[in-house]
This record gives C-alpha cells, structure tokens and sequence, in this order.
C-alpha cells in the first residue's frame, strides 16, 4: 500500500475514534516517524505491509470509544527492540559482563587492584582463562554469530558454539584445539591441568518468565529447562562433557541480553536447588533488565489492562497445552506477563496477546506472532 | 502532491558531500550581497550573522566541488544555469566557463579552542594555533587546486612551483622548498609534528615547536607566488575560514586582527556567528571598512532590503518543493492564504456592525465627522476591507477628538481624511481587529517573510511547520477530495504563535541566564503593547522596539560591560546575550527628535507571542535606568490597552 494511502486510512479509522481532530495529525506524525525508525522493519509482517497501515486495521477492529486508549498504550508504553538495539547488546556483552567476570577471577589470583586493568587484561593468567572458556548458545535467538564476529581476535570460533547439547565428537574437537592452539598462543606446553575448560558462558537473548531455563516440576520432583538440562549432562561422570571440564573449578555464568525482573528472580530462586544437587551454583547475568515497573500495571495502566482483562479482543485460540503451564489463559500474556514488548524478530507471547494475536484469528494482534508451537 | 520528508527541515549546508543537492536548494538570490552593496573581490570580509542566517551556504559555494557540478549541470537546468550565470559575472568562472577561483574552506571546530587550556608559555599557545591554521590553509589550497585543475591529488602537485617561499614569516624549513609536492609533503609533517606534541605527555615538546606570529599562507598562496607548469596561475585564490566563533576569544582575536592588519595577497573571507564577537563588538560598529574590508552581517544586509528578503526567502521555499516534489512547480506562498476567507463571512458582518454602531454612537453626534462617516457608509466590498476601513475610521476619530479645536462644528472634508488614513493606520486597525474580535492578523507569505527577522534559518524553521499542515491537508484530501491543500489564515496564525511560543520556551536551555533575559523582553513586549493598544494607535502601526541613546549605549560598551561592579552591568550582559541568541535586532545612530539613538526591535517572530505588528520604524525611547527596572521588576507601568 502507498504510504499516503495508509496514511489517509489511519486517518479515518482515527477519526471515528474519541481524539480530538486537531491531535490526529501529531499521532500520525508520531507514528510516520516511529514507522520509519523501527515499526517497519518488524520481521513477521507480509512483504509489502507497512506499520501505518497495519496499525490503521488492527484500530479498526478495536470499538471506537477504546481506540483512544489503544492507540496512546502504543505510543506511551510499547517498546520495540530493534535488530540494531539487540545487536548493541550482543556486541557488549564481552566487553561489559564476560571480561568483567574474567578479570575479577584474575585480579583475585593474582591479588591486583581490580582497576589495574591493563596489568590484568595482559597477564598470562588472564588470557589462559578466556582460553579457557566456552560459549554456548541456548536458544537460536542467542545470536551466536553476531557474537562470534563481534568478538574476533578475541575469542577463537573454536570456544564458540551455536548450542549447549553438545556431541561427543564436537566436544573432543574443542577440547583438542584447546591442547594444539595452547603452544602457539602461549609459547609453551600445556600443562595436564591446564587441558580442561574451567568457564562456561550460556547465552540468550531473551527471557519473560523464566520457566523454559530452570523449573522445579513438583510433579516429577526435579529440576527441568535447559539449565538443568545442561548440568545433567556435564555433571553425568560417565559424559564426555565431564571430562571436558575442570569441574571442581567449574563457574557456569548465563547471560541473557535482555532480561525481566521476573524471570531472574525465577531462575535465581531455584539455584539452591540446582546447587544442592551438583554442587555448582550458576550465576545469571543480563545484559538490560526491565524493572517490575516495565510490566502493565492494574493500576498506572488501568484502561489498557481492563481492556485485556475484559478479553473482548481475545481468543481462546491463543491458548495451548504449552501456554496452559504459565497459567489458564494469556489475557496478560504468558506467565502473567503484561509486557508492552515486541522483539523485531517477532513478538514474545509474554506481552498482551492484543499486540501479538496470531493472524487469520478474528483480532489480528499489531505485531502478530508466529507461534513457537503449532499443529502441523 | 507526494512526500515522505519534510523539505523545510533539511538544511542546505548539510549537503556539503552532496554537490547536486546542494545546488538543487541553494538560492542564487544571496548572491545580491555582491551587487552593489559589497565588492566580492574585497581582500578581507568578514561574514557574520545570528546561527542560521546562510554563511556556511555562502562559502560552500565557491568550493571547487560545488563549481564543478554547476559547470556540469549549468545546461541541464534553469536554475543552475542562472547560479551559474550570475557567478561568471563575478568572474568566478572565465570566459571559457572554466573555474577561475580556488575555493579553500577551512573550518575551525572546538577542538582548536581546547589548545588554551594546554599548558604552554604564555603566547605559544597562539603561535602553534597560528603555525596549525597556516599548514592546514596550505594543504586545503593545494587540494583545491587539484580539484580546480582536475589534477590527481597529491601527484600532481609536482607541477606547481612557488615562486618565493622566503617571504617575510614564512618558516626557515620551508625557505629552501619550491615544489608543490614539497610543499605537501612539508606541511603534512608539520602537521603530524604539532599533533605529536600536543598529545605527547612531555609538554618540552610543544615548547620547542616552532610556532608563528603571521598568518604567512594568506601570501604564500597568492596566485601571483604561484607558476603551474611553467605558467603563473591565473586562477583566483580564496581562502574561507568558517565557524570562527568556535575558535577561543584569543585565538578569534588574534586571528582576525591578523588577517584586516596584513591586507594579505589572497582573498580572505572570515564568517563567524554573532555569538562569537566580544561584548565591545557586538554593542559596535566601530570597524572600519573601505577598499580592502568588508564587514558583512546578513540580517542588516536583508533588513535594508526587505522587498529582497521576501523574495529571496519565497525563492529558498520554492527550490525546496521542487526539490521535494521533483518535476512538479509549486508556489510556497500559494498554500498560505493571504485573505481573509468567506468562512468568517457572518463573525465579520457582526464585527462590522459593531464597529460602525460604536462609530456613530461615539462620534456621529458630531457634525465635523459625519461627511466622513457618510463616506465610509457609502462604501461597498467584502465585509472585512468594509471592517477594516470602519476601523481605520475609529483610529482617526479617536485622534481627531483628542485634538482641541475652536472649530469643532465645521464638517472636515475627504481629502483630510485621506492624508490621515495610510498604511500604517490600516495595518494598526486589522491590529486592533485582531484583538477585539479574534481575527488572524499573523498570516500570507510577506508576514511569513518579516517573522523571519532577515535570518533564512527562522524562516525556515516556521516554513516547515507550515509545510507540515500542507502535508496534513494532502492525506485528508485522500479521504474527502474537497479538502484544500492551502492553509486559511486562522491556521497560520495558530501554528505561528505555537511556533513562537516552544521556540520561547526552548530558550531556556539554550541561552545563559535566560531567565533574567525573559523578564527584560518580557517587559519590553508588554510595554510596547501598551504602547501599541491605544485608541488612536498614535504610533501606527504599533511599536515593537525601544531605544536607548547613543550616549547610554556608549556608556554600556565602554564602561558598564567592563565593569563587573558597574550598576548597568547585567543590563549590558543581557542586551549582549539578546543580540547574540537573535533574540533583538539593533540598529545604530539612528536620529530621533535630535538625538542619535541605538534602536532595539524584538525579534520578529516573538512579535508574534506579544501581538506586535512586525514593521520596522516605531519604537519608543526608554532609559537605561527604566530598561533596568524592566530586568529587575519586569514591566511595571500603566497597561493602556483600552481600544
């Protein structure tokens, strides 16, 4: 659609709702600009759909007297993460959260003032422990390749890898480039114990509620997610992957690029748990976290959260057997969620279903979702 | 009508690395500049103007990229053909239509200012800054050149010679070199030599530097110093310093006493904001031009010529649309309605009715004014000429009775009424109008014009949130075929007096002791209102500046600025800081009732947020000790206002 026709009908769908007429132009200026900075480039639109106008059909499905408070919910509280902005947090993570953690290590063993960074950064020990570290993704939105590249020169593709279910084969290859890469970079043989790796980074890129990293099931009585998935492995003395390690001086850090405080407060509730099984406790770092406050709040946010509580524009569809463990329906979203958020790759089911219901359903969500699970 | 950015918003300077662009929105109009009023040729001007008034536009100009694309362009389009046109007159190109200047832009960023605050011995501070302007002249002049000639920079710079590089100044390492590679070569290690030392720890290093006390590369680049494959070059040389303002005070000083001192062998232009003048300067005028000095300031320039301006300005507006809109031929002022529509045909005829019931009712009982009452009821048109001529009417009526006569039952004839009733009557009546019933005032292109206060920057800036209504009206049209494009005049007004209004509200951030600034045009706008809302508007069409003396002037430049002490100091900071924002114009030695008076006008565009009319001419003399109190107290004095 041309622009100036989407345009022309998010003017009419605007004047049909309560906004007076002489704010109707700084609305769709707002949203003009918006469109072009970040809006447009939401990844799950149809090629050729543009922000203006889907934001134009998705109000006029929405009751005239609502409209005013869907559309100022979008303006005042939606936050859209675009590629750029993930990429930044990608790129920063070694600089800001991974070296700050290795030098800490580093400083300690060496007993240097943790501001002496030159003296730490260039130290052997230093560069023997970032050798010494393997990054894993967790899921396929950890951007293992941005990482990869951003960080050339300083961590070698070898100590990358796309997944944390690592085989057999793939992790002899790491464990073999550690020993043969050691004489060239550091002059000198390995040492036995020098031949394991001792840090392990997890990375992802988002996380709402948690519940997919590290979960305790009452039912089954054990620690579930990938988390727990993982240590099952390393920590199984019959794996490969326990050999890969120097386990007793094993630090496993998870970090997540962007992080609710709800999510890592539930992932870090269950780490004595997690501890008291294998008798290593991760620590999780995030790169942004959003605040409680971040949330739609039944109060602050009053017309927009009885708007989802009401479930006017919600479908029953929505739910799943999978949506049905974060609780019995997603009004708020997955978890209870009420995020205002959209991810440009697409939008987690964790903010209200409102911006993200699934095309073809009779309330198309502004920034619909493709769906993780989905009957084929 | 299709576009997606706002072709206002953009400036033309920005375009410095896109020649076609630049050209496409540059005006050949400021080139008026040249015509009479100044000699393009003058060894030094000095280019100054409030941010915004068109500098850097100005000196891009003479770039040999800029040159280039209109030789290229100059049979493509009409417009380039006429920039082009008017600068071969100037002799810019020669009669082969081939560059005969070497443009050499130099712009000075805030880095260079940070050299005060190294700690070199006293005045190697400025003799390194002197050595770092000079190496950088030089190797902008022979990059140009390359340009110009269409020679491969650096390579070709082996066909230059410099005829003497011993000239007086000029260092003892460059006296044995002639080359023009040399030269490069010369200066590239001069310059990575200072730099060295600056970011060198070991400040010893920048005490051995062998800095400068003349700006020699303003002789050593003359074309007459310079022979290209065995010829003397021909090429005219100008050397254009930018953004000087950003230089420190010392630097700026010295640098430009310098360059009007030497009366150097090139073409020296030194453009600078206002802001960037000594406090002495800005309440002056004192420099003395002449054959060899041009002091331009651009909005004095438009000021004089106002008719120019608004040419000039409806020029800028129209080479941006057709910018915007590609082949398509617009008229910017044709969007913005310069009559009063037949929308308000019923609010006008109850205004008109009140106007000549109020009329008669007051005056008509007298029998001097009834000839002239008849004549105004016997007049026909459309009701808001009839409004204004009945209000007109009302302003005369007014003074007439204020003025005792023996003879006041002798009826007064047309012809007296005539002589009485001229333009600035009439525009203080739609004033007048404009209160009293709502009507807009603050509408058409040549207000749009004045508003700008001669600053193309300001004229910009309100076009651009006019344009953005166009473009509202282009999408509603979409939706009802009958919506038109051009604004009617309540909403120019309405988005002028916004305008005016963030814009006032922005300063506060960006101007020092704004608050103190606000209280003292406060009181002076609130003053001239009083002064203007009279009714018999006895200072048509209303006043918008006030006047001190030039005795009071000279007593707040030479005395009270320079001391801190001084009871008129703060006053003489602010009307410094009002000058420099281009939040006041000035005019100086101006002779009223016998006095030589230096005048302050708001700027227009705040005229709008006071309701002042926007000419030029009436202001009212106030003294420094009352304009005191007005920054004190803010305005204190009887509102008048009764119309």
């Amino acid at each position: 659609m041309k622009i100036e026709i989407a345009e022309a009908l998010l003017q009419k769908v605007l004047e049909k709702s309560t906004i007076k007429a002489e704010e109707i132009d700084e609305y769709r200026k707002y949203f003009q600009r918006m469109a072009n900075y970040k809006y447009d480039n939401y990844e799950q639109y149809a090629p050729g759909m543009r922000f203006i106008e889907k934001l134009a059909l998705w109000l006029d499905q929405i009751k005239d007297l609502d409209k005013q408070t869907a559309i100022d919910f979008v303006k005042q509280r939606l936050v859209f993460i675009s590629e750029s902005e993930i990429r930044l947090l990608v790129e920063s993570c070694y600089p800001d959260l991974i070296k700050d953690k290795l030098m800490g290590t580093v400083a300690a063993l060496k007993q240097l003032p943790p501001y002496a960074v030159n003296r730490i950064v260039q130290s052997e020990e230093y560069k023997i422990l970032l050798r010494r570290s393997l990054f894993f993704g967790m899921s396929d939105g950890a951007r293992i390749d941005e990482f990869r590249r951003s960080n050339t020169g300083k961590i070698s593709h070898e100590q990358i890898y796309l997944t944390y279910e690592l085989s057999d084969p793939r992790a002899k290859k790491m464990k073999k480039e550690l020993v043969e890469g050691f004489q060239e970079q550091f002059n000198r043989k390995i040492r036995p114990e020098e031949s394991t790796f001792q840090r392990l980074f997890l990375l992802d890129d988002f996380s709402a509620s948690g519940t997919s990293y590290l979960k305790y099931d009452h039912k089954e009585k054990e620690l579930k997610g990938k988390i727990a998935g993982l240590y099952k492995s390393v920590f199984d003395k019959d794996s490969y992957l326990y050999q890969l390690f120097d386990i007793e001086n094993l630090k496993v850090y998870v970090i997540i690029y962007l992080c609710t405080q709800q999510a890592q407060d539930f992932i870090n509730s269950n780490f004595d748990k997690l501890e008291k099984e294998y008798g290593n406790r991760p620590e999780l770092l995030t790169m942004h976290l959003l605040p409680d406050s971040f949330k739609l709040d039944p109060a602050k946010d009053k017309a927009i959260y009885d708007i989802c509580q009401g479930g006017e524009y919600y479908d029953e569809a929505l739910q799943s057997k999978h949506t049905d463990q974060g609780g019995t329906d997603v009004k708020l979203g997955f978890g209870k969620c009420a995020l205002p958020l959209i991810l440009h790759h697409n939008t987690p089911n964790n903010s209200i279903p409102i911006l993200w219901a699934y095309e073809n359903l009779p309330f198309e969500g502004l920034f619909p979702r493709i769906p993780r699970h989905i009957a084929l | 009508m299709r576009i997606d950015k706002n072709p206002f918003v953009t400036r033309a300077s920005e375009y410095i690395d896109m020649e076609e662009k630049f050209i496409q929105l540059f005006s050949a109009d400021i080139l008026q500049l040249f015509n009479k009023e100044y000699q393009l040729w003058t060894q030094v001007s000095v280019i100054r103007s409030s941010p915004g008034g068109g500098k850097t536009t100005l000196l891009k100009l003479f770039t040999p990229k800029v040159l280039q694309a209109l030789i290229l362009n100059k049979n493509h389009n009409e417009h380039v053909k006429d920039v082009f046109d008017q600068l071969k007159i100037k002799e810019v190109f020669d009669k082969h239509d081939r560059i005969n200047v070497v443009g050499t832009y130099i712009s000075f960023n805030t880095q260079f200012s940070t050299f005060e605050y190294l700690p070199f011995p006293p005045g190697q501070q400025l003799r390194v800054f002197f050595s770092l302007v000079n190496i950088r002249s030089t190797l902008s002049f022979l990059k140009a050149l390359c340009a110009v000639r269409e020679y491969t920079y650096p390579v070709d710079l082996s066909r230059i010679k410099f005829l003497d590089t011993t000239l007086p100044g000029m260092p003892l390492s460059l006296h044995s070199l002639t080359n023009g590679y040399d030269v490069y070569q010369w200066a590239i290690s001069q310059e990575e030599q200072i730099f060295e030392a600056i970011d060198n720890i070991n400040m010893k290093e920048v005490e051995t530097l062998v800095g400068t006390d003349d700006l020699y590369a303003l002789d050593l680049l003359s074309n007459k110093n310079i022979v290209i494959d065995g010829e003397v070059m021909k090429e005219r040389v100008l050397i254009m310093f930018d953004d000087v303002q950003n230089l420190s005070r010392a630097q700026r000083d010295k640098l430009v006493k310098t360059i009007i001192d030497k009366r150097p062998l090139v073409n020296t232009w030194v453009a600078e904001r206002l802001k960037a003048l000594t406090m002495e300067e800005l309440l002056s005028e004192g420099q003395i031009e002449g054959r060899d000095l041009n002091i331009i300031e651009l909005e004095k320039f438009w000021a004089r010529k106002y008719q120019q301006f608004e040419k000039f300005a409806k020029s800028v507006a129209n080479r941006r649309l057709e910018s915007a809109l590609g082949d398509q031929q617009f008229d910017f002022s044709s969007f913005l309605t310069s009559t009063m529509t037949g929308s308000h045909s019923v609010k006008i005829e109850r205004a008109l009715a009140t106007v000549k019931e109020r009329v008669k009712e007051t005056f008509g009982k007298n029998d001097q004014y009834k000839g002239w009452i008849a004549q105004k009821e016997e007049l026909t048109g459309d009701y808001f000429t009839l409004l204004i001529e009945w209000r007109t009417l009302e302003i005369i009526l007014n003074r007439e009775n204020n003025k005792s006569t023996l003879f006041d039952t002798i009826e007064l004839n047309d012809d007296e009424l005539q002589e009485q009733e001229g333009n600035d009557v009439k525009i203080a009546a739609q004033l007048f109008v404009y209160r009293e019933f709502g009507f807009p005032f603050y509408y058409g292109f040549d207000v749009l014009a004045r508003l700008s206060s001669s600053n193309i920057e300001q004229f910009l800036n309100i076009s651009a949130q006019l344009f953005e209504e166009i473009k509202n009206n282009s999408v509603k049209k979409i939706i009802r075929p009958q919506t038109v494009l051009h604004l009617s005049p309540e909403k120019q007004q309405q988005i002028i007096q916004k305008l005016a209004n963030e814009k006032w509200k922005s300063l506060a951030n960006r101007v020092p002791e704004f608050n103190d600034i606000k209280r003292l045009l406060d009181a002076i706008g609130e003053f001239c209102r009083s002064e203007t809302y009279v009714p018999n508007a006895w200072n048509s069409p209303g006043i918008n500046g006030v006047s001190i003396t030039m005795a009071e002037r000279n007593l707040l430049k030479d005395i009270a600025l320079k001391d801190s002490t001084h009871v008129y100091h703060h006053l003489a900071r602010c009307l410094v800081l009002c000058i420099s924002y281009n939040l006041v114009d000035i005019k100086l030695n101006q002779r009223c009732k016998g006095k030589d008076v230096m005048l302050i006008y708001i700027n227009r565009l705040y005229c709008a947020k006071y309701e002042l009319p926007l000419h030029n001419g009436k202001f009212k003399e106030r003294s420094l000790s009352i304009l005191l109190g007005f920054l004190n107290k803010g305005f204190q004095g009887q509102i008048k206002m009764k119309l």
